[in-house]
């Protein structure tokens, strides 16, 4: 067996952020085969694409040295979404914190909890001059987060040169410089 | 608290050099990812976007299974040619070993080379006892591959994922080791 070092992990009130295993597979599954969910992010997945993006998001961190965490919940351990710095190869030029959640957890404040810590993880350990997020119009549920946040729409752009998108700043917090 | 990426083994032969993925690696996937005569059998030319899903889960397949995708790189200038796997992720027939080559680095037996020496590692290392290869009907270089390895076609066009493909079989542990030495 190879030894794995394991990925630094964040802690909220209600979660821990953490690096993925195989068996986070059945929670990402539920995520993206969710037609709902997956409206603003790249369509649904089937079985065999989740298992892909399962590697995707480990082997960002392999790549880059940072990337999404899994979202596990402090009360049971349970696999509820991802969320955090994402920066592929033709997305844009600047790096967003991307995130995602499962139905079932939506409307307890859990998206924007995660959120935050990961942008002050962006900028106080990654040391991004910005930290912003990239989001569809239409997609209220995630302007609602940006917004709880404090951040500002700081026009527009094109992901992949095709996804219209907005851009959205969110503030340095408090103290960090 | 910054990461460090795994350790993974670093496995070496007479040409070659199989280690894990890095992000200085991207052009050269994108290329041959981007070929489409080498992506003939293996779901078509990738985008370079979609190249760069390709790197990332290679080398997170590492952190998901603790084995994954060797870079296939020159031993003298360390350059990528290809890649090697190890790979046995959900739904899969069994545990296998695969292998992609750019195009100019085709047809000089390396393939062969470095699925031998993965071979090996995993039926020493990760204590495998069989290994499968997923191989489309019409790939010949592939079948030939797999034939030099000593593997024999096993089913043919079994349904995985979203495609059809033949199942060749690998020798046990015990026969692989009794040729590899005639052929090391």
């Amino acid at each position: 067996m190879i030894a794995v070092p394991s990925i630094p992990t964040l802690e909220t009130e209600r979660m821990v952020l953490r690096g993925w295993r195989e068996d986070d597979l059945d929670a990402l599954v539920d995520l993206f085969g969710d037609a709902d969910v997956c409206r603003f992010i790249g369509g649904t997945k089937d079985r065999a694409a989740t298992w892909r993006q399962l590697a995707d998001y480990a082997g960002h961190w392999m790549l880059k040295g940072y990337g999404p965490y899994a979202l596990s919940l402090k009360e049971n351990g349970e696999l509820i979404g991802y969320c955090g710095p994402w920066d592929p190869v033709g997305k844009h030029e600047e790096p967003e914190i991307t995130y995602g959640l499962r139905a079932a957890f939506h409307r307890k404040g859990l998206m924007s909890e995660a959120v935050r810590a990961c942008v002050a993880y962006a900028y106080e350990t990654l040391k991004w001059p910005s930290v912003l997020s990239f989001i569809d119009k239409d997609n209220a549920a995630s302007l609602g987060v940006v917004s709880k946040l404090g951040a500002r729409h700081d026009g527009d752009a094109h992901l992949y040169g095709v996804v219209p998108v907005q851009i959205w700043r969110y503030p340095r917090p408090v103290g960090v410089v | 608290m910054s990461y460090v990426p795994a350790n993974i083994p670093v496995l070496e032969t007479e040409r070659l050099r199989l280690r894990g993925f890095k992000r200085r690696d991207f052009d050269a996937v994108a290329a041959y990812k981007g070929d489409p005569e080498v992506m003939r059998f293996t779901g078509g030319a990738e985008t370079r976007p979609a190249a760069w899903k390709s790197l990332a889960a290679m080398a997170g397949s590492w952190d998901l299974n603790g084995y994954g995708y060797f870079c296939v790189a020159d031993k003298q200038s360390d350059e990528c040619l290809g890649h090697c796997s190890l790979f046995y992720p959900v739904d899969w027939p069994g545990q296998e070993i695969g292998y992609t080559l750019a195009r100019p680095a085709q047809g000089k037996g390396y393939a062969v080379e470095a699925s031998r020496a993965a071979l090996r590692f995993a039926y020493t290392e990760l204590g495998w006892e069989t290994a499968i290869s997923v191989i489309d009907r019409d790939n010949a270089a592939s079948q030939s591959v797999a034939r030099k390895l000593g593997a024999t076609l096993e089913q043919e066009n079994v349904p995985i994922w979203n495609f059809h493909a033949d199942i060749w079989r690998h020798l046990p542990p015990k026969s692989f080791f009794a040729s590899d030495e005639v052929t090391a």
